[in-house]
Order: C-alpha cells, then sequence, then structure tokens
C-alpha cells in the first residue's frame, strides 16, 4: 500500500499502518509501524506510537526539519546523503531513544535528500532473537521511501 | 585421511543445513513483505472490492477481516491503517457524507466521545471526485480523524450514510445508526458479544501486553517493585 503525501512517498507491507503529515507549511513528518498507531495527534518522534507499540514491533518516524536560522540542508549535522542500507544493526540502543522505555531501542540518523534535511529515528521492541527479521522488513520499508524536492 | 574425510563431510551437511536454513528464513520474509511495490499495486486495483465478503441479507458479517483504509485526509495529508496488527482498542469505522442531513448530527457531535472510551473512531469519506476537502475541513471535529477513501465504501460493501462498522482486527459489528442511542447500542452490542465470545477481548490483550512489558524490563509475578508496601521484610509476622 503506497503513502504519498507533502513529496514523502513509501510502500508499506501488509500489516502496516502509516501516515505523512504536515503540521507547518515547509516540513512533513512520516509515521510508519507494523502495528495500529494510535489515531490521535503525536509528537514528530511519536511518543505515543511508541508507547503503545506491542513487545515485539517496529516503527519508524521520518521527520523533516525546516531550513534557515543556520540550518541548511546538506550541511553541517545533515551533511549525509540519504540512507545508508541496510541500517546498522550496531547502530540501535537504548541511548538512540527519543523516548526510553523497557524492551525498545532505538537509532537516530540525520540527512539530506531532495534538498530537504530530514531526521530518521527507528524503534525496535522485543527480543534480540526477533531483531534480524524486523530489520529486513524495516530495510525494505526504507529502500521503498522516495523524496521529491520541495 | 578417513578422520579428515569425515570432518569433510560433517561440515559440508553442517553448511548445507546452515544454506537451507537461511533459505528458509529469507523465503518466510519475502512471503510476510508480499508482492513488490509495483505488484502490490497492480493487485490492489485489480482487487478493489473483494476484502470483505458483502452483508448475506442484509446481516452483519461479524469474524470477516477488516479490510486496509488508505486514502488523503481532507488537510492533504496521507493515512493508511491496517486493522490486522495488534491494538490496543477497536476501531469504528463512521462511514459519512458532507451531504447527507442524518450525517450533520454525527459530524457536529463525534468528538464529544460518548462512547466506551477504549473505541477509537475514524471517519471515512468518499475521495476528492466526490467529495470537497474545503467542506469537510469545515466539518470534521477536533481529534477525530477523517481520510477520504472511496475504495473502502466498496470494499465494506457500505450501502449507504451514515454507516458504522467497528473493527478489531475482524468486524465485530455494523449497521446503520441515525441517533446516538442507536449508535451506542449498536457500538455496546457489538462489544458485548466480543467479550463473549472472544477470550482475549481488548482488556485482556491490554493487560497481556503490559505483563510482556514488565517481563522485557525484568518485573515478573512477585517482582518487589510491585509491592512498594513491602519493604525490607515489613509484612512479616
Amino acid at each position: 500500500m503506497i503513502l504519498d503525501a507533502h513529496g514523502i512517498r513509501v510502500a508499506l507491507p501488509a500489516g502496516w499502518s502509516g501516515k505523512v503529515f504536515a503540521r507547518s507549511p515547509r516540513t512533513a513528518t512520516l509515521h510508519a509501524g507494523d502495528f495500529q498507531l494510535p489515531l490521535s495527534e503525536d509528537g514528530e518522534f511519536g511518543p505515543e506510537s511508541t508507547s503503545e507499540m506491542p513487545p515485539e514491533a517496529s516503527f519508524l518516524a521520518l521527520t523533516e526539519y525546516r531550513p534557515g536560522a543556520g540550518l541548511k540542508p546538506g550541511n553541517g549535522l545533515f551533511a549525509p546523503r540519504g540512507i545508508r542500507l541496510p541500517l546498522d544493526p550496531a547502530g540501535f540502543s537504548s541511548s538512540g531513544l527519543a523516548h526510553p522505555r523497557p524492551g525498545q531501542i532505538g537509532m537516530q540518523h540525520f540527512f539530506s535528500q531532495a534538498g530537504r534535511a530530514f531526521c530518521l529515528y527507528v524503534v525496535i521492541a522485543g527480543p534480540r532473537a526477533g531483531r534480524r527479521r524486523q530489520l529486513l522488513v524495516l530495510n525494505h520499508v526504507l529502500g521503498s521511501l522516495r523524496v521529491a524536492p520541495r | 585421511m578417513v578422520a579428515l574425510l569425515s570432518a569433510e563431510t560433517v561440515l559440508l551437511v553442517l553448511l548445507l543445513v546452515l544454506v537451507a536454513g537461511l533459505l528458509r528464513s529469507h523465503a518466510e520474509i519475502l512471503r510476510r513483505l508480499g508482492p513488490p511495490e509495483e505488484d502490490s499495486r497492480a493487485a490492489d486495483s485489480r482487487l478493489p472490492s473483494t476484502a470483505v465478503p458483502p452483508p448475506r441479507n442484509g446481516r452483519p458479517r461479524e469474524g470477516a477481516v477488516a479490510a486496509r483504509i488508505a486514502g488523503a485526509t481532507p488537510e492533504g495529508d496521507a493515512l493508511t491503517l491496517d486493522f490486522t496488527g495488534p491494538a490496543a482498542a477497536p476501531t469504528l469505522l463512521a462511514f459519512l457524507t458532507s451531504g447527507c442531513s442524518t450525517c450533520m448530527s454525527f459530524w457536529e457531535t463525534l468528538a464529544e466521545r460518548r462512547l466506551p472510551a477504549e473505541v477509537r473512531i475514524v471517519i471515512v469519506t468518499h475521495g476528492s471526485e466526490r467529495e470537497r476537502p474545503a467542506r469537510l475541513r469545515s466539518l470534521a471535529p477536533a481529534g477525530v480523524p477523517v481520510v477520504m477513501c472511496s475504495a473502502a465504501w466498496e470494499d465494506y460493501h457500505v450501502p449507504g450514510a451514515p454507516y458504522f462498522i467497528l473493527v478489531d482486527g475482524a468486524i465485530c459489528g455494523e449497521g446503520v445508526a441515525t441517533t446516538w442511542q442507536a449508535l451506542a447500542s449498536l457500538v455496546g452490542d457489538a462489544l458485548e458479544e466480543q467479550r463473549e465470545h472472544s477470550p482475549r477481548s481488548a482488556g485482556t490483550r491490554r493487560g497481556l501486553r503490559v505483563d510482556a512489558t514488565l517481563a522485557s524490563g525484568g518485573i515478573g509475578p512477585g517482582h518487589p517493585s510491585l509491592y512498594p508496601g513491602r519493604a525490607n521484610g515489613g509484612d512479616s509476622d
């Protein structure tokens, strides 16, 4: 199923829910997970969504940063171009979580694509044994991600 | 020499088992992921109305797997809802239009949360070919998501508006309701029936999820942190 809005396009496999929303005209956010995301308004890094994650689940947020005030896509923190796939399993840890919760690990990656500045935030919940499978699915979802210039 | 050959044979067998295991695991992952994007889109366009069987003789289709809903919101965002994944609560799909007079009272009051707190509500309208986003924006109740998806009306064989379907993985209740009293009754009956027939009601599932979350943090039955009153053997006789 294709999710497409505000210049962000991604294909979600069966069992995944997602949304692309924009709180301001020049920033967009993608939330996706292999569980039913909360319908209430959520923060950019999905505090509501990650608080409702089942014991074994995956969640990703892609949030855009508005250029200006020193922030320039392709520079500084946002110098990396795109998302390097597959995701590095060693890059996940509890310290990578924006909202630390038991049983969850996360990673954050700041980058630029199509002249837009983003942070990719991925959270995995569940035992270590299931992470390889979860990462394969996450890589598949992120591999379908397309970003159009503004 | 024989020992070397035996060792090589054992290693070869182990390698074959490992490769077979990896291939099997990979095939399982590919199966779960579904067809590639292009195939998926083609399949979506081929099968728009077969996701949920139509009602028989006007009777609800309890137990039928709930179809996915995907569309734009009146604000121009995109939303995809899949009801097969784990969820904390059942979802009420309110099929409304901007033109029907009976729908108007629901547009005006759906934000008032007159249903059980555990029920999530989503308003499903037709797509932009039949509805004007600006009009829907003016009608949309605060805090209740609206998704414009004509395919959902076809997938669920919605006979007209207003129509309500309660889903919790599968359809657990549906029908026409023109008043809040009728809607509350429809939802209440469906939830009650679900509790009677499903040992894993939403409450039970929430409980299991809390248990699992605690367990993942190393907290199990009898863990001292669950009994803050029992400090250092204070409960001993």
